[in-house]
């Protein structure tokens, strides 16, 4: 299990664990398509697609668990909240919070089906970390906001398009889109653009880098500099995720859907291919330093 | 008659019939018993004539052999590997050797199992799943989650999934492809499900299964719309794998090997589950003309449309020689394209590639494809045509298209598009059979095809050519195309139509009266390009006023589809939402009734089909 923590892990037919030069290996036996991975405390959880649900792997045990139901499939985004199971989930369907039955099982309720049928699809979930019971929602639609964890929504000022990502970071929430590069915004109500690759590519990932950014990108990835037109970088693929290294920042792992698994050592000046993957939809870095 | 002889010659009639449906189940059966090798699908074949009980394990363990990658690899597969190995375990408990069973519980209770994303294949995973953790109730399952957990959740979607079909229609409605998944996944629950109540709620959705089949019964195939009839069969005469089941509940016809042995149906020929009698007198009834209207449930999409999408509303007329049907589908505006719904076709009897017309659009935009599936837009118009090419290709004759508008007054029917200026398809395929030699008048297209016959205008210029296409496309195709063979005419224009009339041969003195008077009623294209309006006499005199986006009028009144019910047909009656149905004929009456509560929530439908 320690070893999940000092690898990357990424998501592609089925949850892998490896580092750069090494071995890659599959979590468990799953091989569904995942979207999404969340490294907690005591456990892994993973989102999948096309049809496949929600599952999470205890640390003390030895295998994957279902955490979905038979209305919560194809899930895009998760994001960790209190209680147990402790996941806010979203997918085509719609956002939607769970508890256990008395059998064990998880059991979902859906919150958002009183949306129009865009707004429910859900590609991105952030909790603001300021106030827990806030969730931002990326969707088909633009980014809306969930008060008092689901109850209420409000739409924001970043609509009409799909937004693909969302980041807290350098103390402003960030946003990915489709048609309109990255915005940003203080309070995640009010957004405003914030650049865009040279193409005008859609984003679908983007994480903190120094005091920047970096973008997956739908033609490769891009650093965020100022409010340019940013160069892109690497293989020219949808690159659906990208992480970096929090102790070598200048070794950026990404995923293309499809195009593989790459990285680069040197802050992607040269992008080298990891044989063995097809499609990658997400990848996380190491949690900690390796012993 | 009284009602006691009424129900005396009612019962008489069902053992009768009972006994030709396994009269025909043994003609099936014994015919795949034939085989030189079977898998778990048809392995009931063996198995009911008490043959070969030793490759039965073979067959299990070659249908479960796929497993992960890795040296622990673990037995791996989903709907349909799930649903045929219970399916043996739950029929044939007492000859499966213990090694098969060993090998079925490793898959059921340690392997990695998919639920697929399809209506059809939630219902076997479903199923199979239940009747695991039925089978062994003090297991872990294989998803980690104990047996009583996996039987609640399994439970509560197959009631979820019946409930909603009770109450505004089954979703992946009258499917010539997979409507036999649905069949044998709930004769399973009628015949060996533990709890009294799903093997109820399973045994009435069934007869309510096979009532949609017998109401558009054609000559041993399936006539109207279909929410998915794709792979390219739509203009076969018997198409998919439903033959099969026509003919082990209807008859009517010889046992014909080509159409009638797929191993699907082998669930079905060994069930103990038959259905009343009536539909098979229902569904060989041609001696009067009908029209069948049938709500169906609203089509899954959840991104690139306007708004979410309307009930399918189905309407069929039933004549002597012909079936015609068409759809109002729903769909909300543009991007909203399931890939394989058939909306109309015109069939009768006859060989395949010889007895259907069918037009389409070949709509295939990439975000088609995102509005029901997840991939990202930028990448699922070329990820899912990957596998499946011809779901893109121009010469299409399948799959539905948000630009069509369609209406219908028994054998009359208007087909009009309005593509926008960016389709990449701007014009219609119009498929017509090779075996008719047709006559141009006026406009119209008119054919004689000896039993009735058809006018056929199409709106807009068109173009003359061949389609043959091989089932393997990656050959060249010499002499006829095995897979679809006939005239394709390309209506090119953006807003392009048909116009289509089927009138029986006795209806009328001969084709040169039916010539004669068709040709001398043109149809009104005056404000088509204007105001988006078609109108057209039948040669009996009703009248259909189409507007695109506007009402539909036979006679001046406007077809108000919301008020369809969910069954409308003679002798049928089914109100939308109640859960109840009545189907009679003469004195012989089946009443469903699925006890629903009106006022409970739908189960959301989160596949789709």
């Amino acid at each position: 299990m320690s070893a999940w923590r000092e690898e990357w892990l990424v998501g592609s037919r089925g949850v892998y664990h490896g580092r750069i030069g090494g071995v890659w290996d599959c979590v468990g036996a799953q091989e569904d398509s995942v979207s999404d991975i969340l490294r907690l405390p005591d456990r892994l959880v993973a989102a999948a697609s096309g049809g496949s649900g929600l599952w999470e792997w205890r640390f003390e045990t030895d295998g994957w668990v279902q955490l979905h139901d038979e209305t919560l499939t194809e899930v895009l985004a998760i994001a960790a909240i209190e209680g147990d199971p402790g996941i806010v989930a979203g997918s085509p369907f719609g956002v939607a919070v769970a508890q256990r039955d008395q059998l064990g099982a998880v059991r979902w309720t859906h919150l958002s089906d009183k949306l129009h049928v865009a707004e429910r699809f859900t590609n991105a979930i952030l909790v603001d970390p300021g106030n827990p019971s806030c969730w931002l929602v990326g969707t088909e639609t633009g980014v809306l906001v969930a008060h008092d964890a689901g109850t209420t929504w409000e739409r924001t000022s970043l609509m009409d398009t799909p937004v693909r990502t969302l980041l807290h970071a350098h103390g402003l929430f960030w946003a990915g889109t489709d048609r309109k590069g990255v915005w940003c915004s203080q309070d995640g109500l009010r957004w405003d653009p914030a650049g865009h690759t040279i193409k005008h590519s859609p984003v679908y990932r983007l994480i903190p880098w120094e005091d920047r950014l970096i973008a997956a990108t739908g033609d490769g990835v891009a650093v965020m500099d100022g409010q340019g037109g940013w160069p892109l970088t690497g293989p020219a693929m949808l690159c659906s995720g990208v992480a970096v290294d929090p102790w070598h920042p200048s070794c950026w792992v990404s995923g293309g859907a499809p195009g593989g698994l790459w990285y680069t050592e040197d802050a992607g000046i040269i992008w080298r291919q990891i044989p063995g993957f097809a499609f990658v939809w997400t990848v996380l870095p190491p949690e900690r330093r390796r012993r | 008659m009284d009602g006691s002889s009424s129900r005396k010659a009612q019962e008489v009639n069902e053992e009768t019939y009972r006994r030709e449906v396994d009269e025909r189940a043994r003609n099936i059966v014994e015919h795949a018993a034939q085989r030189p090798a079977f898998g778990m699908w048809d392995a009931h074949a063996p198995l009911m004539l008490d043959l070969h009980a030793d490759r039965v394990t073979d067959a299990i363990r070659q249908g479960l052999e796929t497993r992960t990658s890795g040296p622990a690899g673990r037995r791996t597969g989903g709907p349909f590997h799930i649903l045929p190995c219970m399916a043996l375990l739950a029929r044939w408990s007492d000859r499966i050797s213990e090694e098969g069973v060993e090998i079925v519980k490793d898959f059921m209770t340690k392997g990695v199992i998919d639920r697929g994303n399809t209506e059809n294949h939630w219902l076997m995973y479903y199923t199979g799943n239940l009747l695991a953790a039925e089978r062994w109730p003090d297991a872990e399952m294989w998803n980690g989650l104990s047996s009583a957990a996996m039987r609640a959740e399994a439970t509560r979607w197959i009631l979820g999934i019946i409930d909603r079909t009770a109450r505004c229609g089954h979703h992946e409605y009258d499917s010539p492809q997979y409507h036999i998944e649905h069949m044998v996944s709930m004769i399973l629950l009628a015949d060996h499900a533990n709890d009294p109540h799903t093997r109820r709620q399973a045994r009435q959705v069934l007869d309510l299964f096979v009532a949609d089949m017998a109401l558009e019964h054609f000559y041993g195939t399936w006539a109207g719309g279909h929410s998915r009839e794709g792979y390219r069969e739509n203009t076969w005469t018997r198409t998919g794998t439903s033959p099969v089941l026509h003919y082990l509940y209807f008859g009517g016809e010889a046992f014909d090997p080509r159409y009638h042995t797929h191993g699907f149906g082998l669930i079905a020929a060994t069930a103990h589950y038959r259905p009343p009698a009536l539909f098979a007198d229902m569904a060989w009834d041609r001696s009067t003309p009908y029209v069948v209207r049938k709500t169906k449930a609203p089509r899954t999409l959840y991104r690139c449309v306007e708004r979410d999408p309307d009930p399918v509303r189905k309407y069929t007329y039933m004549s002597r020689s012909f079936a015609l049907g068409t759809t109002q589908t729903g769909l909300p505006g543009q991007y909203g394209g399931p890939i394989d719904l058939v909306s109309w076709d015109l069939s009768w009897r006859g060989p395949r590639n010889q007895a259907k017309i069918v037009c389409n659009h070949p709509y295939r935009h990439a975000d088609r494809f995102s509005a029901f599936l997840v991939p990202y837009p930028q990448h699922a118009g070329r990820l899912i045509a990957t596998g499946k090419p011809y779901l893109q290709w121009s010469d299409r004759l399948f799959g539905a298209s948000p630009y069509e508008r369609l209406m219908q007054h028994e054998g009359t029917a208007i087909a009009a598009y309005q593509i926008p200026a960016d389709d990449e398809t701007p014009f219609v395929n119009l498929f017509l059979p090779k075996g008719t030699a047709y006559v141009e008048q006026g406009g119209w297209l008119m054919g004689d095809m000896g039993d009735f016959y058809t006018a056929l205008y199409p709106v807009g210029p068109y173009t003359w050519h061949e389609i043959r296409e091989a089932n393997n496309s990656s050959i060249m195709v010499v002499g006829e195309g095995d897979q679809i063979d006939g005239w394709l005419l390309r209506i090119e224009t953006r807003l392009p139509g048909l116009i289509l009339e089927a009138v029986e041969a006795s209806d009328v003195a001969s084709f040169e009266d039916f010539r004669v008077r068709r040709a001398a009623l043109q149809p009104d294209l005056s404000r088509w390009v204007e105001a988006g309006r078609i109108a057209i006499e039948t040669i009996v005199g009703h009248r259909l006023e189409m507007f695109y986006d506007g009402p539909h009028r036979i006679d001046e009144k406007v077809i108000d589809y919301a008020a369809y019910p969910l069954y409308d047909a003679p002798g049928v009656e089914a109100k939308l939402y109640t859960g109840k149905m009545t189907f009679s004929r003469g004195d012989e009456k089946a009443e469903l009734d699925f006890r629903v509560d009106p006022s409970a929530p739908l189960l959301p439908m989160r596949v789709i089909g």
